[in-house]
């Protein structure tokens, strides 16, 4: 099915990006004339060095940022403009979040913290479904700090994922890890894609992990320098870094 | 100024809003204590020194008539230094331009000379002159309520007659600071005063020539006064005498002494609240800095700084809150120090009152805000200076949480994340939360009580002058009168209905309890003077024996069915034991009822009346003070309405006062307890609230989230609240009660209610200052960040 993608649906469409800071006096372009559009069911890895301006578009896509100029549009509704309100639904119900540093409420277990998400979802899946899927099923009446960084990451997959949302946005989401765990996480991201048909943007500094991607977009200093379709795709297992 | 100073004073400003808050605690505390405590000490060395250079006695005594030829006998007695014997009377007084009829107490003074006890403070004009008998020194507080001054005249019943007194000056004395007309509870200096007239005068009029029928004595020091006053009972029993009392049964010495108490002690618990509540919230805010700071700490080490300097860098922090309070503190203390001063010079009269704040009382603010800074900071310090270098550069540990008590019930199951993250956030830090429950509920019962005190005024007022009092006037004879006198009455205008009263002084002794006072005679058929209990019901007086307030039953350690000894102060003076047939909850402190027919055969009179309470026609009052005026048998006139609106205006201003002053303390304390919580909870849970918000949940939702915690222990402090606000209005009439009256319990859902709608709407208030920050959170930042 993933030859299909050129067919399928276009969640995110994004014309001539242009984000601009101002650091005190000087003026800084966090991303620079980007162009991009992102289907149903793709696996999209964005590759960069830190400062490329990776980060920056995924947080406006995620509904965390606004661009200078230029427009975002999710399912063809545009998202330049739209206020805090309506930025929360979207984040609500359309996308879900996998930090580098998993973010999970200290105070509630792997179960709660996804029901957390659930309480406030559509149509969310069961929370313990979600906890099974990343395989945490033993430990879902654990708390945080009861877990290790691996197993904190896959709650914090399990959260993104119960809602069933349209995409998932993880940013360095193996940043924190050690090489295994890191991998462990990547095939429970992949296995979410493979068996839910989820839409998984990934970015990541790490060129190895752009082996298991259906598109990798590399940027550089805010642009868009190469994008292409790895030969061979790589199952998670399968890299090394 | 050094670097580590730097980073202080930022770091200071960056915490300003915890800090403004703990400073206005620190605030409260301090001026509470410096304008009680400069308070106690003005007036004591006022008091002190004005009784000390007006020769101020230490026992006095009245009697019916006692020859001067008695003097060397009292003179003699082993400890007394010097002696003033006068003639005392009370008189009905015609003020110009007040239609109902005032009252006064005269006094008589030497003509020639100063008096050797009670010296008067001459506020202008001059003393009364030799041969001159109607010359009148005229009290200052009776002579300003009636702008009366030197040169103005005055009528008075001088022995049943009317006579116009010229008043050639205005005085104080230290035997009359506070003036309230005896029997009364309340101040009325517009209807009662004191004046003082030259002795030859008074005593002609009152057949007192080579007589006294009042004396005063001042003491060596170390002399007893009560062996001095037993002397003097047995020398003077013979002569009427009403016992002689010393200083601290002296009624203005008594009025003011327990102010001065209420200050000392006042200056003493009310700081110590404000106290706790800023060493509270100083540790947490402290606390909280440090674990944030714990990178910089370790940075701080490593360079070389030594535990002691970054000991004091963050004990700073306090210093600086806690003498800024102090300063602030301070200053508020001496505004309201003046104030207040001005207030009881409205009804306390010294030669000068002047607020000062001692060097002591201020260095003792400083002393005492250092060691709540020392203690605030203590934990916090401790934390930091324990902290060793490398396990500091790392980042604290994640926030350790297990499932709470209340995970093992069931409900816990159905709740949402959200509840669970609010209850295990409080369940984690038990005794902060706790702590802060406390605070709210000692807020909450601050304002209860202040509201109580409102009430209590009300209730004495309801009682007393709607339930009890119902006449429209209460007249007292001169001497005691027979019962046709009553008919008399009748015929004065506007004089609807007349029930006649008799009233005789005695002691009352149970074994070696013994206290004087009046036993009032009422008629069985009365609609005019009441007996009411504690729920304002109407009492009967029973048809034998004594009707005792429970109050004056408690001092005597007497109950129903004993007897007790009646020592009568007038007529054969006989002493008779009697049973207490009924006890009263009554308002009035010491009071002793008996039928009026019991009464006369006891007294072995044939039906004489001390004076009567009167319906009167309200459209006839004018012609009716106007004839009371022109009875010389008439010696006092109290009118329930007068009486009613002269209590609400000096009372009324004084409660608004102290109300203002409750609620704004209880406001600051929730809110210093509130916003520092809130506010530290905001940064200890600020990247989990951002996640939360990347999340999709609304600022709404993650509001909830936060202040959800606050708002739930300050649903728990609210109750305990209202329980320790109902203990101690239950406790408070009793602490309060004196001989002349006792404030009724009250405890009303209206008060109940304020407290909460006061308290809650701080705590929201609070909140909704704290949840603007929740706007500015930065979500993208989350995303990069590490807790």
């Amino acid at each position: 099915m993933h030859e299909a993608h050129s067919d399928r649906p276009v969640i995110f469409k994004v014309e001539n990006l242009v984000k601009t800071y101002s650091m005190g006096e000087v003026e800084v372009r966090a991303l620079d004339d980007v162009s991009l559009t992102i289907r149903s069911g793709e696996q999209l890895v964005i590759l960069g060095a830190s400062g490329s301006g990776k980060s920056t578009l995924m947080n406006i896509l995620g509904g965390l940022d606004t661009p200078t100029t230029g427009h975002v549009f999710y399912r063809n509704e545009d998202l330049t403009h739209a206020n805090d309100d309506r930025l929360t639904q979207f984040r609500r119900r359309g996308v879900g979040f996998v930090f580098q540093f998993y973010n999970i409420i200290p105070s509630l277990t792997a179960l709660e913290n996804v029901q957390l998400v659930c309480d406030i979802a559509d149509s969310p899946m069961k929370a313990t479904d979600a906890l099974a899927l990343v395989g945490l099923s033993d430990r879902m009446h654990h708390f945080p700090s009861q877990m290790s960084g691996g197993e904190q990451q896959r709650v914090a997959i399990a959260r993104a994922v119960a809602k069933n949302p349209d995409v998932l946005l993880c940013d360095e989401p193996t940043g924190a890890l050690d090489f295994k765990t890191g991998i462990l996480v990547l095939d429970v991201i992949e296995q979410v894609h493979r068996e839910l048909d989820t839409t998984v943007v990934l970015i990541t500094h790490n060129a190895s992990i752009a082996e298991m991607a259906d598109r990798v977009i590399r940027m550089q200093s805010g642009k868009i320098v190469e994008e292409f379709e790895p030969t061979v795709r790589k199952k998670p297992s399968e890299l090394t870094w | 100024m050094t670097a580590l100073n730097i980073k202080l004073f930022r770091e200071i400003r960056h915490l300003r809003g915890q800090l403004i808050a703990i400073i206005l605690v620190i605030a409260s505390g301090i001026a509470s204590f410096v304008m009680m405590r400069s308070m106690y000490s003005s007036l004591l060395l006022t008091l002190t020194s004005y009784y000390e250079t007006a020769r101020f006695a230490d026992v006095f005594v009245s009697a019916r008539r006692v020859p001067e030829t008695i003097v060397p006998q009292l003179a003699s007695i082993n400890g007394v230094a010097a002696i003033e014997t006068r003639t005392v009377v009370d008189v009905m007084v015609d003020v110009p331009g007040l239609k109902e009829p005032a009252s006064a107490t005269v006094v008589s003074i030497p003509e020639d000379r100063r008096p050797n006890l009670n010296d008067l403070h001459m506020m202008s004009g001059s003393w009364v002159r030799p041969g001159h008998e109607h010359d009148v020194i005229l009290s200052a507080a009776f002579a300003e309520a009636n702008h009366l001054s030197q040169g103005d005249q005055i009528s008075v019943v001088i022995n049943g007659k009317w006579k116009s007194l010229l008043i050639t000056g205005v005085a104080i004395s230290p035997e009359y600071i506070i003036e309230v007309s005896p029997g009364s509870i309340m101040i009325d200096n517009k209807r009662y005063g004191v004046m003082w007239m030259g002795r030859e005068a008074l005593s002609a009029a009152y057949d007192m020539k080579g007589a006294f029928n009042s004396a005063v004595f001042s003491l060596y020091p170390g002399a007893s006064v009560n062996s001095v006053r037993e002397k003097i009972d047995v020398i003077l029993k013979q002569y009427g005498s009403m016992g002689a009392i010393g200083r601290g049964d002296q009624l203005s010495h008594r009025l003011i002494s327990d102010e001065i108490r209420q200050n000392e002690v006042s200056a003493l618990y009310i700081p110590v609240i404000f106290f706790s509540v800023a060493v509270f919230l100083l540790n947490i805010a402290l606390v909280r800095l440090v674990s944030t700071q714990r990178m910089y700490v370790a940075i701080l080490k490593a360079f070389g700084y030594s535990n002691l300097s970054i000991a004091l860098h963050y004990i700073g922090f306090a210093v600086v809150a806690v003498l800024g309070g102090t300063v602030l503190g301070m200053i508020l203390g001496y505004y309201f120090g003046v104030q207040m001063t001005e207030l009881y010079t409205r009804f306390y009269r010294f030669p000068i009152l002047r607020f000062t704040m001692p060097e002591d009382v201020l260095v003792l603010s400083v002393v005492v805000s250092l060691i709540a800074a020392v203690f605030g900071a203590s934990s916090a310090v401790r934390s930091a200076v324990q902290l060793p270098p490398a396990e500091a550069m790392r980042p604290e540990s994640p926030k350790a949480f297990k499932s709470g008590i209340l995970d093992r019930f069931a409900f816990m199951r159905s709740v949402s994340p959200i509840t669970h993250m609010i209850i295990r956030n409080i369940e984690r830090r038990p005794v902060k939360s706790s702590i802060s429950v406390v605070m709210i509920a000692l807020a909450t019962a601050i304002l209860i009580v202040g509201r109580f005190m409102f009430d209590a005024v009300d209730g004495v007022i309801d009682t007393q002058f709607n339930r009890a009092q119902r006449d429209d006037a209460a007249l007292t004879f001169r001497q005691p009168l027979s019962s046709p006198a009553a008919f008399d009455l009748l015929r004065l205008p506007g004089v609807m209905r007349v029930e006649c009263f008799r009233m005789v002084g005695v002691d009352l002794r149970n074994g070696q309890y013994v206290k004087r006072g009046a036993i009032t005679g009422l008629p069985q058929d009365r609609d005019l003077r009441r007996v009411v209990d504690g729920r304002n019901r109407s009492v009967d007086i029973p048809a034998h024996g004594l009707l005792l307030t429970s109050f004056l039953a408690r001092q005597l350690h007497a109950r129903v069915g004993d007897s007790i000894d009646v020592g009568l102060l007038e007529q054969d003076r006989r002493t008779v034991r009697m049973p207490i047939t009924a006890v009263v909850d009554e308002i009035m402190g010491v009071q002793v009822y008996m039928r009026n027919e019991e009464l006369w055969k006891l007294v072995r009179e044939d039906g004489t009346i001390s004076g009567a309470y009167l319906k009167v026609d309200h459209s006839k009052l004018d012609d009716f003070y106007a004839r009371v005026k022109q009875t010389p048998a008439i010696a006092g006139v109290m009118v329930r309405e007068t009486a009613l609106r002269s209590f609400n205006e000096t009372y009324s201003e004084n409660m608004w006062i102290s109300t203002t002053a409750i609620v704004f303390f209880a406001v600051v304390i929730a809110f210093g307890v509130v916003y520092n919580s809130a506010r530290i909870a905001l940064s200890e849970r600020g990247n989990e609230l951002a996640s939360l918000r990347v999340l999709g949940l609304t600022r709404g939702e993650i509001t909830i989230i936060l202040l959800g915690e606050q708002v739930a222990l300050t649903m728990a402090g609210i109750p305990i609240g209202v329980a320790i606000g109902y203990a101690m209005c239950a406790w408070l009439p009793t602490a309060f009660e004196t001989d002349i009256f006792r404030i009724p319990f009250s405890f009303t859902l209206r008060n109940v209610g304020l407290a909460v709608v006061v308290i809650f709407s701080v705590t929201i208030v609070t909140g909704s200052l704290i949840r603007r920050r929740l706007n500015t959170l930065d979500l993208v930042a989350v995303l990069k960040s590490r807790e």
